[in-house]
Formats: C-alpha cells, sequence, structure tokens
C-alpha cells in the first residue's frame, strides 16, 4: 500500500469527488482541469470523466487567441461538463478589440455564445458593448437556464450606447429564469452632462418584464434612469441584495417629477419633500441594499423603497461627487424614521461619500445626527478649514462605532491627534467630555494612506502603532520602501524573528498592551509623537499597575517636522539605535 | 422499530480485530445501519467487515463516536447540495486535526468511509484531498503524490497546446 498510487488505490469515482470540489467558479481554480488532467494519464482519464470540472470556462486577458478554433475549443471543453448548467465568463481586452475587425469580432460572440445558449447557467460579460450587437439577435428562448446574467464595465463610447442597451434589455428580458442580474457601465462614462438620451421609450421597455426571481441585481449603469431603477427594483420583490448607482443632474425638480410619475403621489398631509408613495412595496428578503449616485437621487429613493424592509441588515447610501445640503436634509429624516419603524433591524447603517467638500462637511454637520458607521474616500485635505470641518462632523455624530477613510490624503498628523487626543488626555482632561472625539469608535479602517506625513517619518510610526493598538488598520498604511524604524510599540510581542527583530504583530484591542511592562525612550526624542503613549488610558492604567515608563512630555507633535528632512533622517537613524521596548516575558 | 441507543454491536475487521460499539455511533455508517436493520433477531456474531483493517475503523470509530447524534445527510439534501454551485474545501477544525494523518492513513480512511457509506468522513477526506492539489501546477501534485508523469513529451505538449486558450495571460 505504501507505494500506491493514489489514483491505483481510491476507485476512479471517489477522486472524482475529490477533484470537483475544486470549483471551477472560483478564479484561483482557472484551469483546473488541465493542471489535473496533465498530472499523469491515470488523472486525465479521471478528469475528462468528472463533469463539474468542466462546466466554467473564463476567456480573459488574452491579446490574440480568440479565434474560430477558440470557438470550437470551448464548445468541445462544455461538452465534456455533459448537462450540467455552464458558466461563460467573456473578457476581451481593448486591445483585442482593436486589432480586429468588428465584424470578425461580432461573429466570434454570436459563434462562441449562441450554440451553449440553452446550456449556460451564467454568461458574465467584459466585452466593447458595440462587439454584442450580435448577440441582441437572440432571444429570451435561447437562454432557457441562464440565472446568472452580468455586464460588467463594456468598452464603448456613448455613440453605440444603442447596442449596450439592446443587450442590457435582452438580458432583462431573461428575467423568467433570472436569480443574479448585474449590469455594470464604465465609471468613467459614468459622469456624463445627462443621462445619453436615455427615455422613458427605453424605461417602458425595461419595464415590461417579470423580475420577481430575481434575488441579486446590480445596476452600476449610469445611463439607467432614476424612475426606472425605481420600477425595477419595485417589480423585484424577491431581492435579498441590490446595488444602484444612478446617474442624475443635480435638479430636484426634475427627480422629484420623476419619482412621483412613477411611483404616485406623496402621503397626503405630509411635506413637499416627504416623496413616499402611496402604495406600500414589500421586499420582504431585501437584506442588503448599497445606493450611490452622482447627487441628489438617493434620498427621494430610500424614502421611497425604504417603507418595508423588515429584513434589510446592511444600508450604504452615498453620493459619489457631492452631497447637496438638500441631500442630506431630506436623507437623515428617512433613515431616522426608518430605523424608528425597524429599531431592530438595521444594525448600522452609514452613510459613505467620495470627494466630499468642505462645503458637504459644513452641510453635513448642520444635519448629520446618529451615524453609525461613516466612510469617507479620495479626500484632499485642502485645508485646514476642511479638516476641521470634517472634524465637526465626526464631533456630533458621537454614535459612530465604525470609521473609514481610504484613499485620503487628510492623515496629516493634525487630523490624526485630532481623531485621538481623547485618547491622549490625562484623566482630568478627559473628565471634560466636550473635548472627545469619537468616543464610541470601535473600529477604524485606514486604507491606502501613502499620502500621509505619519508614515513618512518615524515618529509617525507610533502613531500609527498607537492607532492599531486601538482600531483596525491594515498593512496598507505602509510606504513601499518606506524603513521601518525597529520598533513596532505596542505590537512588540516577545518574539523575534531571524534577524533579532521584534517580530510584528496585528494588535486590535488594546489588551495587546497587557504585555508591555518597560519602555524606555530616550530623552532627545522629547518631540516625538511617542509621548502620546504616555496618555494612552490604558498605559496610564498599566503605570498606575507597575509599568515602568520613562517618556517625555510632548505638547506638540508632527507639523514641524514636515519642512526638516535633515533632523528626520537623523532622527530615524538614532531612532532605530537608541529606542528600546522590553516585553515582560 | 429503532433499537436502545445503549445496545453495544460487534465488528470483526479483516485483521481480526474486533471492536464492540453502541449501535448509535455504527449507524453513521449506513452500510451498517442498513445491515442491522435487515437482522430482525439479535445476533450475537460479529459484523464482518472485509473491507476495513482494524487501525482504519479504530479511526474511522473515532470520527463516529465525536460526530454521534449530528443528522445523517438525506438523499434530498445531497442532491441539493450537489446542485448547489457553491463548493467548498473547508474543514472544521476538528475534523483538520483528526484527518491530519499520513498519505497512506489518508487514503484508507476515505476507503473506508466510501466502502462504509459515511458521506461526511468522505467529504472531509476529499476535502483534504483537494485542498492538497489546490494552487499547486500538475509537476508538484506529481511530487506530492509521487506519481510519475507517463505523458510522452508529445503528449504532454499537444495536452498544452490544445488548451493554451484556457490560460490566464
Amino acid at each position: 500500500m505504501t507505494h500506491q498510487l493514489i489514483h491505483e488505490v481510491l476507485p476512479p469515482e471517489v477522486l472524482s469527488l475529490a477533484f470537483s470540489l475544486l470549483d471551477p467558479l472560483e478564479p484561483s481554480n482557472q484551469g483546473i482541469p488541465i493542471t489535473l488532467s496533465l498530472v499523469c494519464k491515470g488523472w486525465r482519464s479521471v478528469v475528462l470523466d468528472t463533469s463539474y470540472l468542466w462546466t466554467c470556462i473564463r476567456i480573459q486577458g488574452k491579446e490574440c487567441l480568440i479565434t474560430k478554433d477558440t470557438v470550437a475549443a470551448v464548445h468541445s471543453w462544455f461538452k465534456k461538463a455533459r448537462d450540467r448548467p455552464c458558466h461563460l465568463f467573456l473578457g476581451f481586452p481593448l486591445r483585442l478589440a482593436v486589432k480586429l475587425d468588428q465584424g470578425v469580432l461580432e461573429t466570434i460572440v454570436f459563434d462562441l455564445v449562441q450554440p451553449v445558449a440553452a446550456r449556460l447557467g451564467a454568461l458574465v460579460l467584459c466585452v466593447p458593448a458595440k462587439y454584442l450587437r450580435s448577440l441582441a439577435k437572440l432571444s429570451p428562448f435561447h437562454f432557457p437556464r441562464l440565472q446568472t446574467f452580468a455586464i460588467r464595465f463594456p468598452i464603448d463610447d456613448s455613440t453605440r450606447l444603442s447596442d449596450f442597451l439592446s443587450i442590457s434589455t435582452n438580458a432583462f428580458s431573461q428575467s423568467g429564469t433570472l436569480r443574479e442580474l448585474e449590469l455594470q457601465h464604465p465609471t468613467t462614462l459614468g459622469i456624463l452632462e445627462k443621462p445619453a438620451g436615455v427615455g422613458h421609450g427605453n424605461q417602458s421597455n425595461l419595464t415590461k418584464f417579470q423580475y420577481t426571481k430575481l434575488t441579486s441585481l446590480t445596476l452600476l449603469d449610469s445611463r439607467l434612469p432614476l424612475s426606472s431603477c425605481v420600477n425595477i427594483f419595485h417589480l423585484a420583490t424577491n431581492l435579498r441584495h441590490c446595488e444602484f448607482l444612478i446617474y442624475t443632474p443635480t435638479n430636484n425638480g426634475i427627480i422629484a417629477s420623476a419619482i412621483q410619475a412613477t411611483a404616485g403621489p406623496g402621503v397626503p398631509g405630509t411635506s413637499g419633500n416627504d416623496l413616499r408613495p402611496r402604495r406600500r412595496y414589500t421586499h420582504p428578503n431585501l437584506q442588503s441594499l448599497k445606493l450611490e449616485g452622482s447627487s441628489g437621487p438617493i434620498t427621494p429613493f430610500f424614502q421611497l423603497l425604504s417603507t418595508d424592509l423588515p429584513k434589510l441588515e446592511d444600508l450604504r447610501i452615498g453620493a459619489s461627487s457631492g452631497a447637496t445640503l438638500w441631500e442630506w436634509e431630506t436623507l437623515i429624516p428617512a433613515l431616522t424614521d426608518y430605523q424608528k419603524r425597524h429599531p431592530f433591524g438595521l444594525g448600522e447603517p452609514h452613510i459613505f461619500t467620495q470627494k466630499m467638500t468642505q462645503t458637504d462637511f459644513l452641510h453635513a454637520t448642520e444635519t448629520e445626527r446618529g451615524l453609525g458607521r461613516f466612510e469617507v474616500k479620495n479626500i484632499r485635505l485642502g485645508s485646514l478649514e476642511r479638516m476641521n470641518s470634517l472634524v465637526d462632523f465626526l464631533r456630533i455624530n458621537e454614535g459612530i462605532e465604525t470609521l473609514l477613510l481610504e484613499a485620503c490624503a487628510l492623515f496629516k498628523d493634525e487630523f490624526l491627534q485630532q481623531l485621538i487626543v481623547p485618547q491622549l488626555l490625562t484623566l482630568a482632561e478627559r473628565l471634560n467630555d466636550s473635548r472627545i472625539l469619537l468616543p464610541n469608535l470601535k473600529n477604524l479602517y485606514i486604507k491606502d494612506a501613502q499620502d500621509a506625513y505619519h508614515v513618512r517619518w518615524p515618529g509617525g510610526e507610533l502613531v500609527l502603532s498607537l492607532l492599531q493598538s486601538r482600531w483596525d488598520i491594515g498593512p496598507t498604511n505602509r510606504l513601499e520602501g518606506v524603513s521601518t524604524p525597529d520598533v513596532t510599540g505596542v505590537k512588540v510581542n516577545g518574539v523575534r524573528d531571524s534577524e533579532g527583530r521584534p517580530t510584528y504583530t496585528k494588535p486590535t484591542t488594546t489588551s495587546k498592551l497587557a504585555r508591555l511592562r518597560k519602555v524606555t525612550i530616550p530623552e532627545d526624542y522629547i518631540r516625538d509623537p511617542i509621548s502620546v503613549l504616555e496618555r494612552i488610558p490604558d498605559l496610564v492604567r498599566l503605570k498606575e499597575e507597575g509599568l515602568i515608563l520613562s517618556l517625555p512630555v510632548l505638547d506638540e507633535i508632527g507639523p514641524q517636522w514636515e519642512g526638516e528632512k535633515e533632523e528626520r533622517q537623523k532622527c530615524t537613524r538614532s531612532w532605530n539605535e537608541k529606542v528600546d521596548w522590553i516585553d515582560a516575558d | 422499530m429503532a433499537a436502545p441507543a445503549t445496545q453495544q454491536i460487534k465488528i470483526r475487521c479483516n485483521d481480526e480485530k474486533e471492536f464492540t460499539v453502541d449501535r448509535d455511533v455504527l449507524e453513521r455508517s449506513v452500510l451498517i445501519k442498513n445491515m442491522l436493520e435487515d437482522v430482525t433477531e439479535q445476533q450475537d456474531a460479529p459484523i464482518p467487515l472485509p473491507n476495513v483493517s482494524g487501525p482504519v475503523m479504530a479511526k474511522v470509530l473515532e470520527y463516529c463516536t465525536h460526530h454521534r447524534g449530528e443528522p445523517l445527510p438525506s438523499a434530498d439534501t445531497e442532491q441539493s447540495q450537489d446542485e448547489t454551485r457553491k463548493r467548498t474545501t473547508d474543514i472544521s477544525e476538528w475534523d483538520q486535526k483528526f484527518i491530519t494523518v499520513d498519505q497512506e492513513m489518508l487514503f484508507e480512511i476515505i476507503l473506508a468511509a466510501n466502502y462504509l457509506d459515511i458521506k461526511s468522513l468522505l467529504d472531509v477526506g476529499c476535502k483534504t484531498v483537494a485542498n492538497m492539489i489546490k494552487g499547486k501546477t500538475p509537476e508538484e501534485i506529481r511530487k506530492l503524490f509521487n506519481i510519475v508523469n507517463d505523458f510522452t513529451p508529445e503528449e504532454e505538449a499537444q495536452i498544452k497546446k490544445e488548451n493554451e486558450w484556457a490560460e490566464d495571460r
């Protein structure tokens, strides 16, 4: 037995069972049947009989391999899947589209899809929209088993919009069997001056189909008018997951008219801004909902659809280019109202925003209350006023438990200081509640913070360490190639690597501090923010419990370091040489 | 009518090793469960299991004892799982520790699970094999399982050429 081969020991059906657990739908298992069949003849024989392995094909990233031979090979591949539903992922790069004649590509796409259409369980296309024109010839009955349909980021120009929409519309018409539908338009085309001529005619096409079996709907398509989205949403009553990115020009009058035209007049006796419809649309199974729009439309949409979402657990509402005062003023009451009606359903609604302006923060500061989670992305600091606006905004939202700051250049240490000030205050200072920012913060996520100053100078590492000691901050905060001082602060855990350096662990709670028993910091680091450690409540407590802590007191952190390159370099060197963290163990 | 949970059943392996086991533990095996249901009278003779050795049966019984009382997968469940596209190779912590054995024992456990018709144990064994394979090249897989490449260079080249289009570039 010892020297018998696996395929000699295990019967083919058992080996086949093991192989079939390697899900071909997982991107990491791409090409798995080929890999397995190259091992030996015995395995190849088993692989060829394991139909499940042959149910998925991803053609993507190819430059010039899409030929008639490829089409034949794809069909041969799917034959081995026997009667199982097949999954076809098709992604042509733009360079291929440029190289090949349009007619050729159209033919290839059609020849590829048409013969297997009846067997397709999933069709995901990332293809220039104009090459999808041929697929529009296929009518719904060609896809009797299609459950998942997606068009992602079709590279296109607006002149071919009709092609895109024709295939999209065709996709919608599959809704008799569809469970998952996803349409994503390229981001670069998302910000248009107007909705590219998509009018009510198309809307009526889209809404004439049945969507009752859909469980997942993703429309990241700025070309679809708001009213269409609203209608489609209301028709898809069994949704569990829904995501909309909607483009609508910032004109509240148009938005209100569109919604009211779709849903009827608002509830009698309510204010003009209350656009809730007379009908109560039910989505009893909806668990997650993400709404994002260029500006304006999200709030009334939410008001409209929030009438009855009893299972909603995850709500994300975002504006991609600056929420308006009107947006903020109407969204918050809608959210508050929803939460009143479903106090135990929605755990942590959050609003996220990208490219928010100072004005947005000011508006938000006047209107926003009661957020549990807040996400900020792609913000340039711009000015101190703007940062202060954000801080003010955060200050009034004491309930925020989760804060995400992504790809923002606002992580100047002034901001970070403000963020952690309550942790830095002495006990006496902390009694002054008015100074506490985000007292309920439990999770702080900082991503892509390459512009942050605190990662560029050695003392800044300590700020980061301090933050990491309390909140979950990923490794993306670190700059590639930036030397990290041999001090990882509170993360030292007593274990050293092969070169004798303290190993890095990622603390997520202050409990990690409990192991720290002795800290020695040279006096000449008086200007370093390490002194903030002394003010951490946990460290204060530890100190009272006998922690040996020798830290200078520092009043100012950070700003003066910006222009002192030589000083920083000197400190970096010295830092590595002198600072000593000793674990109690 | 279901037998009392405390009933003890004897089994005899192919190396004459005998085990006396609680009935509900043994009934994790559909094969044995069916055998017991077919027997109408109390029998003292041990049930022969000619395809399983004593050491392997000991491991199988360890598994069955740990999972005793858990619901057995019904035919309907298996069918629906097969239709569900999402397949996973996740293994619970206890099962992971249990199945951390050398390859020879692993294959023997899988064989025994297949013979005895213990679906969940067969799954654990197959998932372990799948996890061993995952992410490896053909050459790495050969090395792992001590498999000799019996393709000629021409045959290997031909397979690669036929499937060139399916490789990610």
